[in-house]
């Protein structure tokens, strides 16, 4: 290996598109970015090879939703949401009329 | 077809949101293979990778009414996932829960597509176990990166490093694979 391998290695496995002049004459170098290229490939392909899931995760999964009884309804964050917008517009109106009934 | 099945997805949602079980379940059976094979990429153990995407599921739920589909569902279910999987796998190795012996190679319930067979169907297989083998920090920033196209720093906030570790992590585990790979093919 070259001298000038060596930087060119250490950035071609962060950035296996890196060419640089020294890359385009060397074919160590060139040979260990289509390694690179290769794997990284291989690392893509993966993604889309999904392994099945355990028989039976639906239900137990399923079951596990029945225990939790805390889970907040959207509709019900809406309803307490309106519910805590009316409480400070009641307090606004109150302390304005506190206001107006001191004067 | 596909607009029918983004408003069924989209309806199913809704209705989760809206505390339905059934559409929530309707969501797991479409999610589960996805959310477990991160798992399972993520933590390299059967066993665990299926308390995970249980974990993750029930999470999930918990959170659902707080989901504003700022991104699509499946985005969102693998950032829980990442999490549960992280939790997991620290309190597995504070109890010494994950046996060497145990842990199984990744993919080996795998069908690889025909066009990956037909391309090296070896170098897949010795690439999964590659992947396995690797420390764990090492293969979560393998598998975000590489794996599921996150970027630096979307794994690096997942992973609560910094965005030159996450650089360095990837590094040090594309020359590990590269060596394990190539090394054993010579």
């Amino acid at each position: 290996m070259r001298a000038a391998c060596l930087p060119n290695r250490l950035r071609l496995s962060g950035d296996p598109s890196f060419s640089s002049g020294h890359v385009s004459e060397c074919l160590r170098c060139q040979a260990e970015a289509a390694k690179y290229r290769t794997l990284l490939r291989y690392l893509m392909q993966m993604r889309s090879q999904l392994v099945p899931a355990p028989a039976g995760l639906v239900e137990v999964v399923g079951r596990g939703l029945s225990r939790v009884t805390d889970v907040p309804k959207k509709s019900r964050v809406r309803e307490v949401a309106f519910a805590a917008t009316g409480v400070v517009a009641m307090a606004g109106a109150v302390k304005l009329w506190r206001r107006r009934v001191s004067v | 077809m596909a607009d029918r099945n983004v408003e069924e997805g989209r309806e199913l949602l809704e209705r989760a949101q809206n505390g339905d079980e059934g559409a929530f379940s309707e969501l797991v059976r479409i999610h589960q293979s996805e959310v477990f094979t991160l798992a399972l990429r993520l933590l390299g153990n059967y066993e665990l990778a299926a308390d995970a995407a249980q974990e993750t599921f029930i999470r999930a739920w918990r959170a659902l009414p707080k989901f504003r589909g700022d991104a699509a569902l499946s985005t969102w279910l693998h950032r829980i996932t990442v999490n549960t999987s992280w939790t997991l796998g620290r309190r597995a190795q504070r109890h010494n829960a994950a046996d060497i012996d145990e842990v199984a190679p990744i993919g080996h319930d795998t069908q690889p597509s025909p066009e990956a067979v037909a391309e090296n169907a070896e170098l897949q297989a010795r690439l999964r176990n590659a992947v396995t083998d690797l420390p764990d920090a090492h293969r979560a920033v393998v598998v975000l990166k590489d794996i599921y196209g996150w970027s630096h720093a979307e794994v690096a906030e997942s992973l609560d490093i910094s965005v030159t570790a996450a650089k360095v992590r990837l590094h040090r585990a594309r020359k590990r694979l590269k060596e394990s790979l190539w090394r054993e093919m010579v």
